[in-house]
């Protein structure tokens, strides 16, 4: 048996979760029964970091994957105009990718370069750390 | 001197979103000033994600969330200045700001919206003891220099106070490859969220001490050690139980206060519960044509609060240019049993409708929310849980305001089933050590 | 011999010492073991200049005292340091304390203390209405004031160091020889001789006499806590409101700050050198003495606590002298309380101990005495505007809670001793030192002093040597 806390509403129940059969106890609701067998069976979470940002003529990985092409933002015309370009670019996991490769997950972004011109959802790793996962831009750089 | 139609003091998600408003319902004159370089205020350095689930019904980011109410704003004539501080606000609604690119200029507004959000509190607003040496940090400055500049702060870290900047950053820390030790809490359960707790501390092995307290920092010049005590009912440090950390970080997150200077400078009441404004249901302030929204008004957990509440200021103030301006009494909203503040505290007889913001003073398991005229009851709303880290909110229809008669309106817990878990006082309320 | 004169310790006394001295045709060199002035004892005080009627009568502290603060308004006007000639009251809140109302008033009389005036509690409650009612009278001192210290020792040693004289920071005296004619000191950026050396090192005076082989005195640091609150909280009283004293101290006093706000301290205990530690039970004293005059202080409204140590010595007076077992050799030491009040009464004193101990002195031809500051947020709109034109980052404000602007940092940075820390940015032009406590504008100063001086952002300090901010840079930068 594993105790887990409920994170699907704010009412945290207790959770108490059979290693084998993945049965819950301790819900009070449906989707706690759920929950805590799946954050036993396989728990995934999706990573936030942020990546170097270098300036143009430094190596750049853009997308490779076209499902991922960039969404509508175009890059935000208030920047400040003249300002520096930021030093770091803030990125995600486009989904979930298993608890247990988080580290493995930062490794490789931690490994990354971006360039500008960016889009919000450009791919800047492809299926990270070998997970179906992609790391995404979170913001648009010019 | 020049004019604008509408003023928004603040470029942050409050500001875009009663922007934004105000440009649907016909406003065409609009300008927005900022203080920093880039509009999306502290969402900018909130990189995580779970903003935007009752706004977007997806999982954003901070740089996302915000970055889908600039694409809005660029299909609108609104301006955007950045780097452009107000420095006074009068009670005519002139505005005296100062910016490297325009100098000095007084701007005439026909409304205002306050939206200048929140600053954290400090080492010094809750006197913590002890040396006076480097490594000590808000949560929100860690934050920034993490994730905007890409520097660490420390090593080993310690982290005082469970709120959710605090939890957000001892994940962020863990896997940027800093060592977080603790995270103490002076109260007795979390001011986070639960998600925060479990995915932030539990799955890091990152113990978290309730009712503890810092309550020695050492070090000659950076940090060395912090020591940590348990607290008693009354929140008071209990010698012999000390335990100490060996680290070169401490990082606050205890509390978070409105920013309201320009509000006080232009005589705005102030409700000393909030921290912000005391605002009618349509968010104007005591100053005609002055509305507030966001964490100026009071602070927030979810950004998604923060833009729908914006929204309704941005209207209002519309309706205000427009010569819509609403009559009638007041009828002004009481704290009741178990609750600590409400936002509006006024309204007006005869109003729409009233969507009301609150916090309860303790947790609560199975209890109900009541409003009441005078001894009557208006309404009744069932809780499963409620807690003072989570606001709660409920919407009285026109139907049900029509019927009171008196004043005011007692807004009041009653616990039900589990009645009141825990009595402590509400965590937004004095610092432990005053 | 390097120089004529070496002053150790760049802290206001020393300061004051240079800025007299640098008046003659000298050679001359200040060494401060910090990276900064002001940084000791004169950073962390009660910045009160003091009428003069606690030191007893016939010492050096009653006439230094009281002959410093007549020369406080002028000095500050000239230098451009905020200073307030706002009196004090002392308070008596028991039959008891009307008897030491009385003594100090007659003190103060024989200190030549001007002005002075004893107040019935109307007179007392009409000045300060927000004193405890269960005041029953006051002493009056019109001459009182307050001050920056730091700015006052800044603007000291800057017009010093404009005037010729040599500061060298980050350099700690450890070693002292006499050689023929004079003194040989050793510091880690290299040996510097002089002809005279002046001992302004606070509270390590007694182990700088030492290292000239003079153990004539012993300094006995004391420590003080405090409490700075808030502009809200900044009116509550606009005198400086004593308690009558006691053996242990002037007691704790409330007073406005020359930037607006309530400072409330100090107690007094034994500390080390360096200790600046704040404790519990130094907070809870100073909180509760305080509430006894004050009652309605907001507590809530905490902006910083701080202490100060302060170097008493085991003599009871200041101890202004030229060593008697190392001639050429003058003591400025044991500069305890009211030293802030009488530095600009030290100096001139320090120089006629110099003339005595055979330096000839040959007054300067041109000596600039004057400095001026910009202070942004006092400006008018066309005087910003005429700045802003001129360089744009005039019209960035950096610190918003006490309205600094990039322009004003940036002239710090270049000035006669420039910054090399964030706290020594906030002491020049107050960034970071209002509500937040630099939470939004620590990161953007950083980077500014960065640039401005050509550093990585990661050897930015917040103070003092060894007080990093910043271990490195994520995703593999230099220090991970």
């Amino acid at each position: 048996m594993k105790e887990i806390i409920c994170i699907t509403c704010p009412k945290g129940c207790h959770l108490k979760v059979d290693e084998e059969s993945f049965s819950v106890t301790g819900n009070s609701c449906p989707r706690g029964a759920v929950y805590g067998a799946n954050e036993l069976r396989s728990p995934v979470r999706v990573v936030t970091s942020t990546v170097v940002v270098e300036p143009v003529g430094a190596s750049i990985a853009r997308p490779q994957n076209p499902d991922c092409l960039p969404r509508t933002s175009d890059a935000c015309p208030y920047e400040g105009s003249g300002k520096d370009l930021p030093r770091r670019l803030p990125v995600k996991t486009d989904r979930p990718i298993p608890k247990g490769k988080m580290f493995a997950v930062m490794a490789e972004i931690n490994r990354v370069r971006a360039t500008p011109p960016i889009k919000v959802g450009d791919v800047l790793i492809p299926h990270v750390a070998g997970t179906d996962g992609n790391v995404v831009a979170t913001k648009s750089l010019e | 001197m020049t004019e604008h139609e509408l003023v928004v003091i603040g470029g942050g998600p409050a500001g875009l979103a009663a922007a934004l408003a105000a440009w649907e319902q016909g406003v065409r004159d609009i300008l927005i000033l900022e203080r920093d370089n880039q509009a999306g205020g502290i969402l900018n350095q909130c990189i995580h994600n779970g903003f935007g689930l009752h706004r977007f019904r997806e999982e954003l980011t901070g740089p996302e969330y915000a970055g889908r109410f600039i694409d809005l704003l660029r299909n609108t004539d609104i301006q955007i200045r950045t780097d452009t501080m107000v420095l006074d606000l009068t009670r005519d609604r002139v505005l005296h700001t100062v910016s490297p690119q325009h100098g000095c200029e007084a701007i005439q507004a026909g409304a205002v919206v306050l939206a200048m959000g929140c600053r954290e509190r400090t080492r010094g607003a809750i006197s913590i003891p002890g040396a006076r040496c480097s490594g000590i940090f808000t949560a929100g400055a860690a934050q920034r220099f993490l994730n905007m500049e890409g520097y660490m702060v420390g090593k080993r870290v310690v982290i005082l106070g469970s709120g959710d900047i605090g939890l957000i950053m001892a994940r962020r820390m863990t896997l940027e490859g800093a060592k977080v030790l603790a995270c103490v809490e002076l109260m007795p359960y979390s001011g986070g969220l639960t998600r925060n707790i479990v995915q932030c501390l539990n799955d890091f092995d990152i113990p978290l001490y309730l009712s503890h307290t810092v309550t020695d920092i050492r070090g000659k010049d950076r940090l060395e050690q912090v020591v940590v005590s348990r607290v008693d009912e009354n929140r008071r440090p209990i010698p012999g139980t000390e335990m100490v950390f060996d680290c070169d970080t401490l990082m606050l997150s205890v509390g978070l206060l409105p920013e309201n200077e320009l509000s006080r400078q232009a005589g705005i009441e102030i409700d000393p519960r909030t921290n912000g404004p005391v605002v009618w249901e349509n968010r104007e302030t005591d100053l005609p044509g002055v509305f507030a929204c966001g964490n100026v008004l009071h602070v927030h957990d979810l950004v998604d609060y923060v833009s729908a509440e914006s929204e309704q200021a941005g209207i209002a103030a519309a309706a205000y240019l427009h010569g819509n301006r609403p009559e009638g009494g007041e009828i002004r909203l009481v704290n009741g049993n178990g609750v600590s503040y409400t936002v509006p505290q006024r309204l007006h007889r005869g109003a729409e409708s009233l969507e009301l913001f609150f916090r309860v003073r303790n947790v609560y398991r199975d209890a109900a929310i009541r409003v009441l005229d005078g001894e009557a009851q208006v309404a009744r709303f069932r809780r499963e849980h409620m807690a003072p880290g989570e606001m709660e909110s409920i919407k009285l229809p026109k139907v049900l305001l029509d019927r009171v008669k008196g004043d005011t309106l007692t807004v009041e817990i009653e616990p039900v089933g589990g009645g009141v878990l825990r009595s402590e006082a509400s965590p937004l309320g004095d610092a432990p050590n005053v | 011999m390097d120089f004529d004169v070496v002053i150790i310790g760049c802290g206001v006394v020393g300061a004051d010492c240079a800025y007299e001295l640098a008046k003659y045709d000298l050679r001359l060199c200040v060494l401060e073991a910090s990276n900064d002035v002001a940084n000791g004892t004169t950073k962390a005080n009660s910045a009160i200049v003091h009428a003069g009627y606690d030191p007893l009568p016939g010492t050096k502290m009653a006439r230094l005292n009281v002959r410093g603060t007549a020369m406080m308004g002028e000095l500050c006007r000239k230098l451009d340091v905020l200073y307030r000639n706002n009196g004090s009251l002392v308070l008596s809140l028991s039959e008891q304390d009307d008897a030491v109302l009385h003594s100090l008033y007659e003190q103060g009389l024989a200190n030549d203390v001007p002005g002075l005036e004893l107040l019935d509690r109307e007179q007392t409650l009409a000045l300060e209405p927000k004193l405890s009612p269960a005041v029953r009278g006051a002493l009056f001192a019109p001459s009182a004031g307050i001050v920056n210290p730091w700015e006052l020792c800044l603007a000291l040693a800057e017009t010093a160091v404009r005037n010729g004289a040599e500061l060298r920071l980050s350099a700690p005296v450890t070693a002292i020889e006499r050689t023929a004619g004079g003194f040989c000191l050793s510091t880690p950026q290299g040996p510097v001789t002089a002809r005279y050396v002046v001992n302004c090192a606070g509270t390590c005076s007694d182990r700088i006499a030492a290292m000239a082989g003079d153990r004539s005195f012993t300094i006995r640091p004391t420590r003080g806590e405090y409490y700075l609150l808030d502009k809200s909280e900044g009116t509550r009283v606009d005198r400086v409101i004593f308690q009558c004293p006691t053996p242990a101290g002037k007691g704790v006093l409330v007073t406005p700050t020359v930037h607006g706000n309530l400072l409330v301290g100090p107690n007094a205990v034994p500390a080390g050198p360096d200790d600046t530690a704040n404790t519990p039970a130094g907070m809870d004293f100073v909180r509760a003495s305080a509430l006894r005059a004050v009652p309605g202080i907001s507590f809530r409204d905490n902006v910083r606590n701080f202490a100060g140590v302060r170097a008493n010595s085991d003599r009871e007076d200041f101890i202004l002298e030229e060593s008697a077992a190392a001639p050429g050799f003058i003591h400025a030491a044991g500069i305890k309380s009211p030293g802030l009040s009488a530095a600009p009464a030290i100096g001139p004193e320090v120089l006629e101990l110099l003339r005595q101990a055979g330096l000839s002195l040959k007054q300067k031809e041109t000596y600039i005495d004057s400095r001026r500051r910009v202070r942004f947020h006092e400006l008018s709109d066309e005087e910003k505007n005429a700045l802003i034109r001129e360089d744009p980052r005039w019209g960035r404000v950096i610190c918003r809670c006490e309205t600094v602007t990039e322009g004003e940092i940036v002239a710090c940075l270049h000035g006669p001793i420039p910054p090399v820390s964030v706290n020594g940015v906030k002491r020049r032009v107050g960034a970071g030192m209002g509500r937040c406590q630099g939470g939004f504008c620590g990161p953007r100063v950083q980077e500014i002093i960065a640039r401005e001086l050509g550093i990585d952002p990661t050897q930015v300090l917040m103070d003092w040597e060894g007080t990093w901010i910043l271990c490195g840079e994520t995703k593999g930068g230099t220090a991970l």
